[in-house]
């Protein structure tokens, strides 16, 4: 797991609770706050829902919390919110630590799955709903529904009712109610959840639109949707039974995943078993004997030859065709590793199929670089996924294939990495 | 004829309900079950109506029936029973709701327990509850003879039982749960993320019983307080028991005109009167319930 920055510094000043509306104009907020996490525990009875939980969210960022139910990941969002006490550890917002303060007086801006509108309220009631809270003067009131709900193209529908909207112009409406109190964070707890996948989409193009327009507003955003966390997070906080498995940049955790659980959750890479047979010279690539099978991928963690380990390998990474075999070259790209498989299922999904291959002794894997095979073991069970764009020829059942991929998207990760 | 001899013979089990449909038409299995409630329900309120707008006479004589309601004791009495029923439907509104906002949001041990506790009324009969009362504040109820005993007062100093304010607590104790059913209802469809939100976005506590939640019972409100006040008009029980001094009701005038005077003309009168008040208020309690919508109405 990345080391987290402990940016707390002991002793943090406790501010007043800060309920006070900035009559600025601009649509931007006032400076992002970080969020922080400190060993943050929240326990019932013998059920531990969030166990040692740190993690910093730095201002102006975005992070998304991602993981299967029950990972932990919107106990730790409502921690922050103040709705979850944590059983130990503290939360700050900037230097403030909130732990024990009431939600009310937290300044963040919160949206949630089902829009949580209030069905009697018009949009603009809606939307002037937190600024009334703080009491706010009826000019600025007025002034901020126009310019949240213009944040996110509403500003026609100020007089709807919320049962008159859509769930896409619903959600937009929960954003611009959150932002109109200009938040110190915005929390987003799976935002996107209840929408179809084309507005999902859409939304999630409108929410980096409107962290480019709102660039120091920081944001935690929980999802169980890789999409949704690639397409927007600066960085991935992985979560699996309440504790964090993985934090990186979304590209480096999906380049370079640390352990398998992150490795299979985020973009189902495929993961066979074996043991170090072969380093490079430098330790920065080996070689996996998984059975029959030479498989090669980069080491970032180092493994020792006779170590056993995993091998990681996206399906997309595989390919009929030899990869970086551009022009001049003839046969077998440098490096690219040669693997055997019978297809075992089609999954066709219009721009893109996936076949599942069986990895048998039969298969015979051998490297480009020659190794030989070696005795046929697990790979009599094993499976590998591979995604590319449908074949002209439909693929039959049974029929061998060779797939090729880039040793270099591979990552051999170590073995006893399930539990992060 | 060669039909009638080609014409399946009628099936043997089939025969007496094709003869019953044949001797009577459909709507007949509707009308004479309505005839018979009719004679065994509507005739009795029928000969009540018929006494007051005839006086105990042959024709149609609405003077004694005017003379009635413009008595000054059929005045009193009105008037008690509106100020009475009014004044208890407001009382059940009010504690129904901060019972039913404390036990849907705040959690505490034994919460259920007292929600049932609480339900448990609607089963009591309501003398019950007031024979409780008369033990607990009457003259020489518990509380009267432990405030005589700590101060020596020669009088019992608490003195409310047995007036308007007695029979008042006593209905507002009975008729609460009516109107906290249908409320606990309601808070149990309101999305709790909503109140969530409000609090994150500054809302205190206040703000949002004011805000959300009351918004969101106003159906339930309007349905329970419409019964509760539907209820409380037609109470007799509760007004007799207690025996209030100066205290007299619609319903009691009735009895009393009824059966201690024998005065069936004029106890007729109020009764009719009566009616109509109970009939335009449960008018109300339905177009209250039909507001909430037909997942509510038979919660309440």
């Amino acid at each position: 797991m990345p080391a987290v920055p402990d940016t707390t510094g002991e002793g943090a000043v406790a501010a007043p609770p800060s309920l006070s509306v900035s009559p600025s104009p601009s649509p931007q907020g006032p400076e992002g706050q970080r969020i922080h996490f400190e060993d943050v525990s929240v326990r019932y009875g013998a059920v531990t829902v969030l166990s040692d939980f740190t993690l910093t969210v730095e201002p102006g960022e975005i992070v998304a919390l991602l993981g299967p139910s029950g990972s932990g990941k919107t106990t730790a969002l409502r921690a922050v919110a103040g709705f979850v006490a944590p059983t130990s550890g503290r939360v700050f917002i900037g230097q403030r630590d909130v732990t024990g303060i009431a939600p009310n007086a937290r300044n963040i801006g919160m949206v949630v799955q089902n829009y949580a509108l209030f069905p009697h309220m018009s949009v603009a009631e809606n939307v002037a709903f937190g600024l009334r809270a703080r009491r706010a003067e009826r000019g600025l009131v007025a002034r901020r529904v126009a310019e949240s709900l213009a944040l996110v193209g509403m500003e026609a529908f100020a007089g709807r009712m919320p049962r008159a909207l859509s769930g896409g112009q619903q959600q937009r409406v929960a954003i611009a109610r959150a932002l109109a109190i200009r938040p110190s964070v915005l929390l987003l707890d799976e935002p996107l959840s209840a929408l179809d996948a084309q507005i999902r989409r859409q939304m999630v193009e409108e929410i980096g639109r409107l962290h480019r327009e709102i660039p120091d507003l920081t944001i935690l955003y929980v999802t169980h949707d890789q999409h949704e966390a690639l397409t927007l997070a600066d960085r991935i906080a992985i979560m699996r039974d309440g504790k964090l498995a993985a934090l990186d940049t979304a590209r480096a955790l999906y380049r370079r995943p640390p352990n398998r659980f992150s490795a299979e959750f985020l973009g189902r890479a495929n993961v066979l078993e074996g043991r170090v047979s072969a380093l490079s010279d430098d330790g920065t690539m080996a070689e996996l004997e998984i059975g029959a099978l030479r498989m090669r991928g980069a080491n970032p963690h180092g493994l020792p030859a006779g170590a056993r380990a995993l091998i990681g390998l996206r399906p997309h990474h595989l390919t009929q065709a030899l990869p970086h075999a551009g022009p001049g070259t003839s046969g077998a790209a440098d490096g690219a590793v040669r693997i055997e498989g019978r297809i075992t299922h089609v999954d066709w999904q219009g721009a893109s199929e996936t076949l599942t291959l069986a990895l048998g002794p039969t298969s015979g894997g051998t490297t480009s670089g020659g190794t030989a095979s070696g005795a046929a073991s697990d790979p009599a069970t094993a499976e590998i996924r591979c995604t590319a764009p449908p074949a002209a020829e439909p693929h039959r059942i049974g029929a061998t294939i060779t797939l090729h991929y880039d040793p270099q998207d591979a990552t051999v990760l170590p073995h006893e990495a399930t539990d992060g | 004829m060669a039909d009638a001899t080609t014409r399946p013979l009628p099936h043997p089990h089939r025969t007496l309900r094709h003869t019953l449909r044949a001797a009577l038409p459909g709507s007949a299995w509707v009308v004479l079950p309505l005839a018979l409630s009719a004679l065994v329900f509507l005739y009795p309120l029928a000969l009540v109506l018929h006494e007051a707008l005839t006086g105990g006479g042959a024709g149609l004589d609405t003077g004694p029936a005017l003379r009635v309601l413009g008595a000054h004791i059929f005045r009193t009495a009105l008037t008690n029973t509106l100020r009475i029923a009014l004044a208890s439907t407001l009382g059940c509104l009010v504690i129904g709701f901060a019972l039913a906002v404390v036990l849907s949001y705040v959690p505490f041990p034994g919460r259920s327990l007292a929600l049932r506790l609480i339900e448990t009324f609607i089963a009591l009969p309501t003398f019950l509850v007031t024979l409780a009362f008369t033990f607990l504040y009457g003259s020489a109820g518990i509380v009267n003879e432990t405030l005589m005993q700590a101060t020596g007062a020669a009088l019992p100093p608490l003195d409310f039982l047995y007036s308007s304010w007695g029979v008042i607590l006593a209905e507002v104790t009975v008729y609460t749960p009516f109107v906290l059913r249908p409320l606990m209802a309601a808070f149990s469809t309101l999305d709790r993320a909503q109140i969530e939100v409000a609090a994150s976005l500054g809302a205190r506590a206040p703000m949002i019983v004011r805000r959300i939640l009351l918004p969101a019972a106003l159906p339930a409100l309007m349905a329970g307080g419409s019964l509760c006040l539907l209820l409380t008009v037609n109470e007799f029980g509760i007004v007799l028991f207690i025996g209030a001094k100066g205290v007299i009701t619609l319903p009691l005038l009735v009895y009393s005109k009824a059966i201690q005077e024998f005065d069936y003309p004029t106890a007729c009168v109020v009764a009719s009167a009566n009616l109509v008040l109970s009939v335009g208020l449960y008018a109300l309690y339905r177009a209250m319930v039909g507001r909430m919508g037909g997942g509510h109405a038979d919660l309440v």
